[in-house]
């Protein structure tokens, strides 16, 4: 039987929204410090606002969930992930809005969608004239959004543990650096801390070298490194890495976008002294052969095109656009039209199961995850043995992941379940796309980049899209962002309010 | 009368020529246009009009330019660096940059830039010089803020004391 959830669920869950909000809130801080810094005046009112109202916002959480008891329980920290990605949505549009450089409020909350789950896909209008305190909200939103906003507020807000592992569990990422959940946020934030010095630093200098004049080198860098890392994949002007036309500024980003998908854990591992372990984990593993298969069709396909004259540019141009696929950053240094236009239906499909395979579990980035991919070609080999072999043979298949695993039928069932629910929003996306008279591939591409959260675009994404379909994008994103398992625990809660007793 | 007439065509001609100079985005190519149909100008001389973004970045082979144009989307231009001696303001928040006449060669893949689509320029003329732009301060805005700011302040007293209260006298509320 299904119990009906009591006053004092709906009170603890309410609580813990409040806290993330109230959180969130504080981050206004930062743009509003780049306002002041660069001398724009006007924007302080707007991030004025906006922090007021996230916080009241996250108050009027906090006052009704005062007086909860018991500790928190599986269902209320998916609840409680779900729901914070969902509330914290509108709550940060409001300085893109205000900002006059959208269309709608919905676009605005498009955007920040599109940020907090590293995706990348934007409908802001005019990007080249916004100002510098707003491209920093809209890089910090997805560098928040990378290392997840229930992490942050766990790392620096929270002092007890009870239900922290829960919640961190629902915001999709499930594995522990350390024995203790705080310990493993805080890990997860001085990780991502060191390499925003290295990485900023490393493209100050070669944004300096292409002639961008300081501060605006260092602005850039900084924001290069927060959609490169983040795999979010935000630029500040409209034409992405294209616009830099430079070599080298793409060598440094594919270097950080790789490190960007690579697991906490992983990273972890090796800073801990194993760097053995980049060698066998299986994630590696899995992202080598993916990325180099998918690889070898998009260089078939561009050699067979002939759009480029040497074999040089079309490493240069394919691996760059593919890697910023499979890591689902969504940097792209070639114009949205050209991929399906010039590149061939071919090459789209080599990034489009790029894309949707995507980085690492518990990183910043997307997709089916390189876990999942490697347990489910393990399970396939290993079925694959059990009919040569003969009936009464038994054997075990192993996998490495930080330490040996057995691989059992439990972890297959789970990798292929979320799997298929990756592939049903993509399909549907897509059905979605091609009803309002999109082709299929182009429709195709552009849903499994926002499931997957990547955010490279063929075109389809534009302010004059039909709004059902941006809807559904922002559907997509939020469900591929917390990997579908918070928004089993809201269906699951829902459910319970309505059919409980 | 013969005069009379040589005079008028010659005054008419004049003025036709100084018309076509004075409207230079007549002749252009739209920079959406030249992007969606790259493959039609791929190779070929082409004019493009826009605003100047971002930065004039300068490198051993020339200066690469981003160039707005109308629509929204922007182009790459390598320029010589003695082509644009006179342009100077780049447009960002603060700035409404150069609008530039650019005449050059149209690439969908420049061989020689890496697989760059964009122009090579001959000719960069400035249209019309870039000027800062003023954003003034919303004082409704201000406003706004402040008041939310106090309604934040008593709301989070508010929320304080029902806590407290709640966890000295009635903490334990019943499932």
């Amino acid at each position: 039987m299904i119990s009906r959830p009591y006053p004092n669920d709906f009170r603890l869950i309410s609580n813990q929204i409040g806290k993330v909000l109230c959180g969130i809130s504080l981050l206004y801080s930062i743009p509003c410090v780049t306002a002041v810094a660069c001398g724009e005046w006007d924007q302080i009112p707007d991030y004025l606002i906006s922090f007021n109202a996230c916080f009241i916002a996250g108050l009027i959480f906090i006052f009704f969930g005062i007086g909860a008891t018991g500790r928190m329980r599986w269902v209320h920290s998916m609840v409680v992930a779900a729901f914070s990605w969902f509330i914290a949505d509108p709550l940060c549009a409001m300085p893109h809005y205000l900002s006059g450089h959208f269309a709608s409020y919905f676009d605005a909350m498009f955007d920040v969608m599109s940020g907090f789950t590293t995706t990348g896909l934007i409908l802001i209008l005019d990007l080249d004239h916004i100002s510098h305190s707003l491209n920093m909200w809209r890089h910090l939103l997805t560098y928040v959004g990378g290392q997840g906003m229930i992490v942050l507020v766990l790392a620096f807000l929270v002092r007890g543990t009870a239900g922290a592992y829960m919640m961190y569990v629902g915001e999709g990422k499930d594995e522990k650096l350390l024995p203790n959940v705080i310990h493993t946020t805080r890990a997860i934030w001085i990780i991502s801390t060191v390499y925003l010095f290295l990485g900023t630093a490393v493209l100050l200098f070669v944004l300096e070298y292409e002639g961008i004049a300081f501060p605006r080198s260092l602005l850039h860098a900084l924001w290069l490194f927060m959609g490169a890392w983040s795999t979010g994949g935000f630029a500040p002007q409209s034409q992405s890495i294209l616009y830099y036309h430079s070599v080298y500024v793409e060598l440094v980003t594919l270097v950080i976008m790789i490190l960007g998908s690579f697991n906490f854990v992983l990273h972890y591992a090796v800073w801990s002294g194993n760097p053995r372990e980049m060698f066998k984990n299986i994630e590696i593993r899995a992202f080598t052969v993916t990325a180099s298969l998918t690889f070898a069709i998009l260089a078939c396909a561009l050699i067979r095109s002939g759009v480029y004259a040497d074999l040089v540019t079309v490493l240069r141009r394919g691996s760059y656009l593919l890697i910023s696929g499979h890591t689902t950053t969504g940097y792209m240094q070639v114009y949205a039209n050209q991929i399906i236009q010039d590149w061939g239906e071919l090459a789209t499909v080599a990034i489009i199961v790029a894309m949707a395979f995507g980085a690492s579990a518990c990183s910043t980035g997307g997709g089916f995850k390189g876990l999942r991919t490697g347990i489910v070609a393990k399970g396939l080999y290993h079925e694959i043995k059990r009919i040569m072999l003969s009936e009464d043979a038994y054997f075990l298949t192993k996998f490495h992941h930080i330490k040996d695993i057995i691989l059992t039928e439990t972890h297959v069932k789970m990798a292929g379940l979320i799997i298929i629910c990756y592939v049903a929003i993509h399909l549907i996306g897509a059905l979605i796309g091609s009803l309002f008279g999109y082709p299929f591939v182009n429709a195709l591409f552009e849903c499994v980049s926002a499931g997957s959260n990547t955010g490279l675009s063929c075109g389809v994404t534009a302010p004059a899209m039909p709004a059902l379909l941006k809807g559904y994008y922002i559907f997509a994103m939020w469900a591929g962002r917390l990997e579908f398992i918070s928004l089993f625990g809201l269906i699951a809660f829902g459910i319970s309010i309505l059919r409980g007793k | 009368m013969i005069t009379r007439v040589c005079i008028l065509i010659a005054a008419a001609f004049l003025a036709s020529s100084r018309l076509s100079a004075a409207a230079p985005e007549d002749e252009a190519v739209a920079v959406d246009t030249l992007i969606a149909q790259a493959r039609n100008y791929d190779g070929k001389e082409v004019v493009i009009v826009g605003e100047l973004v971002g930065d004039i970045m300068a490198r051993k082979e020339g200066c690469w330019l981003n160039i707005l144009g109308k629509n929204g989307v922007a182009i790459g231009v390598m320029a010589d660096r003695n082509s644009i001696r006179d342009v100077s303001i780049a447009g960002d928040y603060s700035h409404h940059g150069d609008y530039l006449r650019v005449k050059g060669t149209m690439y969908r893949f420049a061989a020689n830039l890496g697989g760059e689509t964009c122009i090579i320029a001959k000719e960069v003329t400035t249209i019309r010089k870039g000027y800062p732009v003023a954003h003034s301060l919303s004082w409704k805005r201000l406003a706004a803020g402040i008041v939310l700011t106090g309604a934040s302040i008593i709301f989070g007293i508010i929320v304080r004391i029902q806590a407290g209260s709640t966890a000295v006298g009635g903490g334990n509320v019943p499932r």
